[in-house]
């Protein structure tokens, strides 16, 4: 029996794999939108150290707080400040010469000094990581000007009370200008409370490295079109059932379990093989990182090919032709893929769709990428979801089986 | 007349299959309901963010009064409750390993020494409390969110402490000016560090985005009122191409060869199927249209005439995308794939799954290629930018021109095919 499984199983990967359109399905397909993907959230690749990002200024200031920020700003030890007029710092801007452009108008210091809250033009290309990072260190420089501020008005208004001035406008400025001048040199040096931020992973990643793109967008990938291939494979027994091929092959001396185990382990180890051929390509071709896992990452492979292929066996069991198959496939994977975290992370989404999203294999399966890619997990962190996976397979299988008809 | 009895056969025939109705409505309807729910802003137009109940820890290592205050910001603030699901931990590893296998999105250490470095004891001597935050590295989003909120948190106490010290600083050094004033000093002081504390976290200075090469309305850009149209657009295609391909399959069923030997030329038997898929996909694209509007408040924008001229064109340029497909597959079967992988292709570079916004202009200049791009930057034009007919006529240009030079390349090989 267990020869027979094996030859039913060789034989419907041979077959598959002989077909020109799976290797554009469900090889080439699933690749380009990996690489596209990656394309529109990229950024340097994970594990360089720290970089000065180049920012080009405009300071079209009047006044003196102009030159302070931008100074603040050149100071910095992760950028590289280059002043410019408006119209070459947004030509090198199109040109990609730098990251982001910052202006700063004439009437800055003006507004700034009158008490008025304003907003900076920065202008970018794309919202890209770099650029966040920039915008970050900007954002800083701006909240430590704004406490100066702040800390200059005080100044002012408590010498004020204590009838400092007297109407003597020009003591005034200056005790104001020494008072932003002193508190803009104790941010600088030693802020009394400051966030100190670690991302927690167990990855040798430097603390300002960014995921790659392709570190997002391969797993969804993988997960989604393998879903696709996988349970497009089961539906397959849909189309045999419907031709009367199933009932033919029934004659053979094969029994109903010899016959669909056969089936199955072959649907299921085709799978495995795209799987195995996407994270290949991904890691050599796109340098995508799948982690320090290899033994996780086969473990959590296996069972989420097992779950999947299990989910198809419960669908063709349900279905009663082809044409339901070919339609609930596209209407069960997009969905799945879209609520589990394969197009978009899911701590971006609302509690409710995250609790949604773990309904389905998908959420699990992209939990110990993620476990295993991201955050440098180890095999035991990804039991649980491999578990979880196994489980899906389980309960699927069982009821598709119980309720497949083989006329 | 024969033409327009082949097309409404045809569209009926499509219209009255349940799996192609589950195909063609509620599919793409499904998805962009999950879409719109996912990126908020979009069933009850609201406005809300959608992110909220961000689960994160406060390992509090302080236990005084100003980090019990500092933990209620968040757990009494009626925002911040909503935004952030905290709870608080005792054992600060504990907490980092709940973070490191994604159970929480950080966790916030107050070390001791925090409450009298706020209260200003520690101040002088110019040292510096550091709030630890150990964010989820698998996390792009919400443990930013929750830094942002820090980092405000924590210049609004530097603002107020670097004030006092500053302030009262550069009046002891000017004491000789002031006199029997400077008595009052720490009454005028009190009242003044009041006005800094209400202020506390106030950013005057902001940043405002500019992306380069966009208009002012790309700022507008909503993922639900992008995903509408851009779902819409996606799952037509599928339509269309199966629609184009009942001809090689009525070819290869023999139903085509009995049509042509009746007296009806080839060219109305081409343009009663073309016809048929033609006004199935503006049927399906006006039920999706109203479909969205009445069930998630879609806004299409403001010009119905626009809407209609970019569905009609579009359509009609996906139905000769078909059409050439089908006259150059060699039958039903290589057409499927031809399509389907140009349905996909086109799909990823056109934008239907992520806004061409981010792609480099090489990539963008692809999806230039794609019926697609052109589609979805019409409708976005409608719908998220508020432009109207006029700013879209390129696009309605772009694809009549892409409508006629395939159905004239269709037209010429299916006469060839069908005339043998």
């Amino acid at each position: 029996m267990l020869k027979k499984i094996i030859h039913l199983a060789v034989f419907y990967i041979t077959n598959t794999y002989r077909e020109r359109a799976v290797f554009i399905f469900n090889l080439l397909m699933p690749l380009i939108f990996t690489f596209v993907l990656a394309q529109a959230s990229q950024g340097p690749a994970s594990g360089e150290g720290p970089t000065r990002w180049p920012l080009q200024v405009v300071n079209q200031d009047e006044g003196t707080l102009g030159n302070a920020l931008q100074e603040r700003l050149a100071e910095d030890e992760l950028l590289t400040v280059t002043l410019a007029e408006r119209d070459s710092a947004l030509q090198v801007l199109r040109d990609e010469g730098t990251v982001a452009v910052l202006i700063i108008p004439a009437d800055f210091s003006a507004q700034v000094l009158a008490g008025q809250e304003l907003a900076l033009e920065y202008h970018m290309t794309q919202v890209a990581n770099e650029v966040q990072v920039v915008q970050a260190v900007i954002d800083s420089a701006l909240t430590e000007m704004s406490g100066s501020l702040a800390a200059a008005d005080f100044t002012v208004n408590v010498a004020d009370e204590l009838g400092r001035f007297e109407g003597d406008a020009a003591a005034q400025d200056i005790y104001y200008q020494t008072a932003f001048a002193a508190a803009q040199e104790r941010w600088q040096e030693n802020p009394p409370v400051t966030v100190q931020t670690q991302s927690l992973t167990r990855l040798d990643v430097h603390e300002n490295a960014v995921a790659v793109g392709i570190n997002q967008s391969a797993p969804g990938m993988v997960v989604m079109f393998a879903m696709f291939f996988t349970i497009g494979g089961v539906a397959v027994l849909v189309v045999e059932r419907e031709q009367g091929t199933l009932r033919r092959l029934l004659v053979l001396p094969l029994n109903k379990f010899t016959l669909m185990t056969g089936k199955l382990l072959g649907i299921y180890l085709a799978g495995i093989v795209q799987i195995a051929a996407l994270i290949l390509v991904g890691a050599f071709v796109f340098k995508a990182d799948w982690g320090r896992e290899p033994v996780g990452l086969t473990i959590l492979v296996l069972c989420y090919a097992f779950a999947i292929t299990s989910l198809g066996m419960l669908m063709a069991a349900l279905v009663r032709t082809s044409a339901q198959a070919n339609t609930l496939t596209t209407v069960i994977v997009l969905p799945m893929a879209a609520l589990g975290g394969a197009w978009w992370p899911l701590d971006i989404v609302p509690a409710w769709m995250r609790t949604l999203g773990h309904v389905f294999p998908t959420a699990w399966a992209m939990d110990g990428f993620t476990d295993l890619i991201t955050r440098g997990l180890g095999v035991q962190d990804i039991l649980l979801e491999a578990g979880v996976l196994l489980l899906y397979g389980l309960v699927f299988m069982a009821i598709g089986i119980w309720r497949f008809r083989f006329e | 007349m024969k033409a327009w009895t082949i097309a409404w056969k045809d569209t009926l025939i499509r219209f009255r299959d349940v799996n192609a109705l589950l195909f063609m409505i509620a599919a793409p309807l499904l998805i962009t309901a999950i879409i719109g729910s996912a990126f908020g802003n979009f069933i009850n137009d609201s406005g809300d963010v959608p992110i909220s109940g961000i689960p994160f820890i406060i390992v509090d290592g302080d236990e005084t009064t100003s980090s019990e205050q500092l933990i209620a910001l968040f757990t009494d603030d009626e925002i911040l409750a909503e935004l952030v699901a905290t709870e608080q931990m005792d054992d600060l590893d504990a907490a980092k390993r709940r973070v490191m296998v994604g159970e929480s999105r950080a966790v916030l250490y107050i070390p001791p020494g925090f409450d009298e470095q706020v209260q200003g004891a520690e101040a002088e001597a110019g040292s510096t409390t550091v709030l630890e935050l150990y964010m989820d590295a698998a996390a792009t989003i919400t443990p930013n969110i929750i830094r942002g909120i820090l980092d405000r948190v924590a210049a609004g106490y530097s603002t107020a402490l670097i004030s006092v010290d500053v302030g009262v600083t550069q009046v002891v050094d000017d004491a000789a000016a002031y006199g029997p004033a400077l008595a009052n000093l720490e009454t005028v002081v009190q009242e003044q560090v009041s006005g800094i504390t209400e202020d506390r976290g106030r950013q005057r200075i902001t940043l405002r985005q500019v992306i380069e090469g966009q208009d002012e309305e790309e700022s507008n850009f909503s993922p639900a009122a992008f995903f509408g149209p851009s779902m819409a657009i996606f799952f037509l295609l599928f339509t269309v191409m199966e629609g184009t391909r009942s001809i090689l399959v009525e070819d290869q069923e023999g139903t085509l060869p009995r049509l042509l030997s009746t007296p009806t030329r080839p060219a109305t038997i081409l343009l009663g199927k073309m016809g048929g898929v033609f006004l199935t996909g503006v049927l399906q694209f006006t039920i999706l249209l109203v479909g969205s509007s009445l069930l998630f408040n879609m806004d299409w924008g403001n010009s119905p005439v626009g809407i209609l001229l970019l569905v009609v064109a579009f359509v009609a340029a996906a139905t000769s995308l078909g059409m050439f497909i089908a006259a150059f597959a060699r039958d039903n079967v290589q057409a499927n794939i031809i399509g389907s992988a140009i349905i996909l292709i086109f799909g990823i570079l056109g934008g239907n799954f992520t806004t061409t916004l981010n792609y480099p202009d090489w990539l963008i200049t692809v999806s230039k290629l794609t019926l697609n791009y052109w589609g979805i930057e019409g409708f976005s034009d409608l719908t998220w930018r508020g432009l109207g007919l006029i700013d879209i006529l390129p696009e309605v240009g772009a694809l009549v021109i892409f409508a006629v030079v395939a159905f004239a390349l269709a037209v010429w090989r299916f006469q060839k095919r069908l005339i043998r």
